[in-house]
């Protein structure tokens, strides 16, 4: 069956582009080059709510609180002096630059140390400052997945295969081993040691050679029965790079979700049977990521800020 | 602002006396709303912004990516006589919560097909009035910004976009799509000049934009969006002025509230507060559906 996944939508905070724009006049200035930028990802979706990346207030501060069933994403802001850079840059070849730079992460062992630049991004951008214009297009690099690697079965609702208690105990190892995870991560693996304990093991730990695990674990942040969140592809692309002994056969992915059906307070999560027949992945796939737009077309997006930046037409609408 | 300044943080509660909330009240309240309803959590917001009468990590609350599926007027027309004005000398709260669950209903029965249209259809007239009112606001036409070859780049591997579902014309086998609805994000800070909560509010469109103050004007009662709620700066957060519904009489409607409630023999905790506030808050904007436990009633 076919493996989609619910992707990624921007959302951008209106404190993030006086944040910018602040930045861009006094440190950036004519300084072209990525700037290193955290957006979060929640895995508490509503039913119907698209999967939204934020980029708030907080993106340039390395010390942000994080709520509970929130989670980091590291990328970066290229933030181009003219319009024309902007539009002329080769998008393709942009992109491609950052895939490669993820694969390489993936590649020696970095994306497991620091899980949160799985997911990865990049906001290319140009600010219009005089005119409070900010032209903007996120990407996602993401691998394509190889055929050898299948969905068995649509996803199944995590209580027709975790009882409630275990459901409640899952949640509880989760939280604790977040709290003492310094870098925060969505990307885990769960072992269900008796029938009253789960173990949660980080990427590196469950990684290692030897060590077993039931579910290959992500924080999710798809609202979809169907489909599971974008994320999972870039874990599994390092999974097939990493340790690809670990996947074959079959194996099951648990796609946490931290919101409540019924009495089950992760009772929306699913369970994903999988399988994968091939080997260790050697060769870059093929990539992409470019966030379509509002129309679905594949075209950077546009906002206006004036009316709440303009400091003239914040006058006239105070009175 | 100066007000505030001159304010004494609030020390001793006066909560049964006249319904405002003193900083550790707050805490404790919020505390019990998080408990309750995990969707919502402590933020800390910008560090230049610190409230010292607030722990650090526990500044004010937040709750995003909140569904908002309908506009209050499409909501009003089959609503209205349902509504029951909760007693109160002027204006009155109105409370729809009893209705709330109508509408969950007819929402989750509203099929994708019909979402849509209503969607493209709303959203052809947002884009008129916009023009409309917003002439001094420039239009960008981004088809300047095609590019040979980008087509390629779209991702089979992604559940489409509503976008792209329209493009293709596709025939929808049934799910698998992913739902055009506005979302707003909730903060709920402490006012140190009115001693109570406020709700701040900032949405985004179907397409994840953020919402102009007109547009987010579709999602308040009409009885409220031009008196309550107005445009200011978030005591925690940088950034242009945010929407929030004026806390000047929550005092009031929550020393009401205790009233009613310690007639009909009962006492209402403290801790209660925000859940009873979010609540009542419900009235002035009905139709975002966010998280607060059922389990009370008035």
């Amino acid at each position: 069956m076919v493996f989609q996944v619910m992707p990624f939508t921007s959302a951008l905070h209106s404190a993030f582009w006086p944040l910018i724009s602040n930045k861009k006049l006094t440190e950036l200035r004519l300084d072209e080059s990525p700037l290193p930028a955290l957006a979060k990802y929640a895995n508490n979706n509503k039913e119907g709510v698209p999967a939204t990346l934020c980029l708030e207030w907080d993106a340039f501060d390395p010390k942000l609180l994080l709520q509970s069933a929130t989670f980091l994403a590291k990328g970066s802001v290229v933030n181009t002096n003219t319009i024309e850079t902007f539009k002329t840059m080769d998008k393709k070849e942009f992109l491609a630059q950052e895939a490669d730079t993820l694969w390489k992460l993936m590649l020696n062992g970095e994306a497991i140390q620091e899980p949160s630049r799985l997911c990865s991004w990049v906001l290319l951008m140009h600010a219009d400052l005089k005119k409070y214009l900010y032209y903007y297009w996120f990407a996602f690099p993401s691998f394509e997945l190889p055929g050898t690697l299948e969905q068995k079965a649509n996803p199944k609702a995590v209580e027709s295969e975790l009882r409630l208690e275990l459901c409640e105990h899952l949640l509880k190892s989760f939280e604790d081993w977040k709290r003492l995870n310094s870098e925060i991560s969505g990307f885990f693996f769960v072992r269900i040691e008796e029938s009253t304990s789960v173990k949660i093991l980080s990427l590196a730990e469950g990684i290692k050679p030897g060590v077993k695990f039931d579910y290959i674990g992500l924080a999710d942040p798809s609202s979809m029965d169907e489909h599971p969140g974008v994320p999972l592809r870039n874990l599994l692309t390092l999974l097939m790079i990493q340790c690809p002994e670990k996947l074959l056969g079959d194996f099951k992915v648990l796609c946490l979700r931290q919101i409540r059906h019924g009495s089950n307070p992760i009772g929306k999560s699913v369970v994903l049977s999988m399988s994968y027949s091939g080997e260790k992945l050697a060769n870059q796939p093929r990539s992409f990521g470019w966030e379509s737009d509002e129309s679905g077309r594949m075209l950077p997006r546009c906002v206006n800020m004036k009316s709440s930046m303009d400091p003239q037409s914040l006058a006239e609408s105070a009175l | 602002k100066v007000g505030e300044y001159f304010t004494p943080v609030l020390k001793e509660s006066k909560f049964h006396e006249t319904g405002v909330l003193t900083p550790e009240e707050f805490l404790a309240a919020g505390d019990h709303l998080v408990h309750h309803c995990p969707s919502w959590q402590w933020a800390a917001g910008s560090e230049a912004s610190l409230k010292d009468y607030l722990p650090k990590d526990k500044q004010f609350l937040i709750t995003r990516n909140v569904p908002c599926y309908k506009r209050c007027s499409q909501m009003m027309l089959n609503g209205d006589h349902l509504e029951k004005v909760l007693a109160d000398s002027e204006g009155g709260w109105v409370d729809t919560h009893h209705f709330a669950d109508t509408i969950a209903d007819q929402v989750s029965e509203m099929t994708l097909e019909e979402g849509n249209k209503a969607d493209v259809k709303a959203k052809g007239q947002a884009k008129e009035a916009l023009e409309g009112e917003d002439s001094d606001q420039e239009a960008v036409d981004m088809e300047d910004f095609a590019e040979s070859g980008m087509l390629e780049a779209q991702d089979p591997g992604l559940v489409p976009t509503k976008g792209e579902k329209d493009k293709s014309k596709e025939a929808s086998g049934g799910g698998g799509e992913i739902l055009a609805t506005r979302t707003y994000d909730l903060n709920i800070t402490y006012d140190k000049y009115y001693q109570t909560p406020r709700l701040w509010l900032f949405g985004y469109d179907e397409d994840k934009k953020a919402l102009s103050m007109e547009h987010m004007y579709e999602d308040f009662s009409a009885d409220h969006a031009n008196k309550t709620i107005t445009m200011e700066t978030h005591p925690h957060l940088p950034g242009p002025p945010q929407a929030s519904v004026h806390p000047c009489r929550h005092a009031q409607v929550m020393k009401k509230l205790i009233d009613q409630i310690m007639e009909g023999g009962g006492e209402l905790g403290v801790h209660m507060y925000l859940i009873v506030f979010l609540k009542f808050v419900q009235a002035i904007i009905p139709t975002i559906e966010y998280d607060f436990t059922q389990n009370f009633s008035l």
